[in-house]
């Protein structure tokens, strides 16, 4: 086998370790990260905003009653996410 | 004159392609395997974009800091060793080449997952670029000798079909990885295929013949100072050169930033923007490559200018429905533009790659094609992200999350006029630089 080869081969089995590797010691990110911007505002960490939760923040009452868009008592990631979206804009 | 004499007319050249040329289960498997690599390629670019934001965020980098990472960072050091490269192509394997590239590069990828500061991104996108540039002009050049020049459009748009089937399995499935366990997975994921496609490429794939005169003598090896001397006479060949050039501006300058621009403008999140950018990345390269290069083909019988129109055209077209895509804030009008603008832009990339080796003469394609993506590379992909990122701190910054809207419509309209220089290109087009 001529060293192009072999050189091509061990690079390609160190990636694949290397990916492995990685891979082999990640861990699922918090809930809350789902929530993006709002991910600090859930200090519980359950992947949702509750109303005392965001009052303590300092944050308007009213904004969270137009956030929580299927009247559940908390802010949801979906809810999250499209908390800037225009009126009959994306989605 | 001089040049003129050296340059073999291409048609004897392609009446001269032995039989083998001709597409075959070894061909097909050759245009599978590079259109793969291409493919992980292409996901590479579309990841960054993807978790731009979330990445931003961790190492605390500023819009410009990660405008150099996506520009200049990556694209740098895959200017500067992209025509080293070609011209070690030019005298060895190139599949050899290609193999040690992409192992290299996937290896810079699984690097890519362990950065933690701004410094160590900068490092591991410039060896990226490295890893690329290996890879794009050797394959190109490649598929180039697999078949004859009158079915170099169909390789290079099949080799485009197996990079979108990459694409759409891919991509949105990484943004789905990255959403669940935050985006350095996604780039381990991506190193790990190296240790099966590497060996594929070495071992299953045969290095092609080089491209033959009429009578059967190998071509001439033309040094790179005599390449230019033809090139600088050729107004078609410039044309076409500094039309790639300039729409490559828009191409990877709004590629890059379509993530954070779904996530800022449009609100979406890592899965909503993997699943979009597979949806429309994937089939619009599939369908806008193979639509382009089989109505190039087929209006090209009756008017060779067709070669250089039909992207041009593209090109134009795609800069209007990338404004509206852009500008429009109705779900229902923008993301139909959004999917058009992609295949119309990206699906111009097969037939603009064709063109490119088509005027860059006999024994020059691969060459000039390697040329034309340095300067597509120094001009488009060094400038052009850097340029958004530069604009949404500075003129625009007043917009907030609004700025990139109003950043990438300027940048946006550089296709427009790229696809007119190229399709100015086909009334400066001579027999001696027509081929297929």
């Amino acid at each position: 086998m001529d060293v192009a080869r072999v050189t091509g081969i061990l690079l390609g089995i160190a990636s694949s370790v290397l990916g492995l590797y990685g891979l082999v010691h990640l861990k699922p990110l918090p809930l809350s990260a789902r929530l993006g911007t709002l991910a600090p505002v859930d200090r519980n960490q359950d992947g949702r905003i509750s109303a005392t939760e965001w009052t303590q923040v300092g944050r308007d009452s009213a904004a969270m009653v137009a956030l929580d868009s299927n009247k559940s008592g908390f802010i949801e990631p979906a809810e999250a996410k499209r908390r800037r979206r225009p009126a009959g804009g994306a989605h | 004159m001089a040049t003129d004499s050296a340059a073999a007319p291409s048609v004897p050249l392609a009446a001269s392609a032995p039989k083998e040329h001709e597409f075959n289960g070894r061909v097909l498997w050759a245009l599978t395997l590079l259109g793969v690599l291409y493919g992980f390629n292409v996901v590479d670019r579309g990841l960054l974009s993807l978790n731009l934001e979330p990445i931003k965020l961790e190492l605390h980098a500023t819009d410009t800091q990660m405008a150099l990472a996506t520009g200049i960072g990556f694209f740098l050091l895959n200017a500067i060793a992209g025509v080293p490269l070609a011209r070690l192509a030019d005298r060895y394997s190139r599949r050899d080449i290609i193999g040690i590239g992409f192992g290299f590069y996937s290896l810079v990828m699984g690097m890519m997952g362990l950065v933690t500061n701004f410094a160590g991104l900068l490092v591991t996108r410039m060896l990226l670029g490295v890893g690329e540039a290996s890879g794009v002009a050797p394959a190109s050049a490649m598929v180039n000798d697999l078949v004859s020049p009158r079915n170099r459009r169909k390789a290079l748009a099949a080799s485009r079909v197996f990079s979108a089937i990459i694409v759409m399995g891919m991509l949105s499935w990484l943004g789905h990885v990255a959403d669940v366990y935050g985006w350095r997975a996604s780039f381990y994921v991506l190193a790990v295929p190296a240790a099966l496609l590497v060996p594929l490429v070495l071992f299953t794939v045969r290095e092609p013949a080089r491209e033959m005169t009429a009578d059967g003598a190998p071509i001439a090896k033309v040094g790179f100072k005599e390449a230019w001397v033809r090139w600088r006479r050729s107004p078609a060949f410039l044309l076409v050169l500094f039309g790639f050039a300039v729409s490559g501006v828009t191409l990877q300058a709004n590629g890059s930033w379509a993530g954070a621009f779904l996530a800022r403008v449009r609100e979406l999140s890592p899965t909503e923007i993997g699943t979009l950018a597979g949806i429309s990345r994937g089939p619009a390269l599939l369908l806008g490559s193979i639509a382009g290069a089989w109505l190039t083909d087929r209006l090209a019988r009756n008017n060779h200018r067709w070669r250089f129109w039909v992207p041009g055209i593209m090109l134009i077209c795609g800069t209007a429905t990338e404004m509206v895509y852009l500008l429009a804030s109705p779900y229902w009008v923008w993301m139909p533009a959004y999917l058009l603008t992609g295949a119309l832009l990206l699906g111009s990339q097969a037939s603009l790659i064709a063109v490119c080796m088509d005027v860059s003469g006999a024994g020059l394609r691969a060459t000039g094609l390697a040329f034309a993506i340095l300067v597509s590379n120094l001009l488009a992909d060094l400038i052009g992200p850097t340029v958004i990122g530069v604009m949404n701190d500075t003129i625009f910054r007043s917009y907030g999350v609004e700025a990139l809207r109003y950043s990438m419509a300027i940048v946006a309209t550089l296709a427009a006029i790229g696809g007119t220089l190229i399709m100015a290109g086909a009334w400066f087009e001579t027999e001696k630089t027509r081929s297929g």
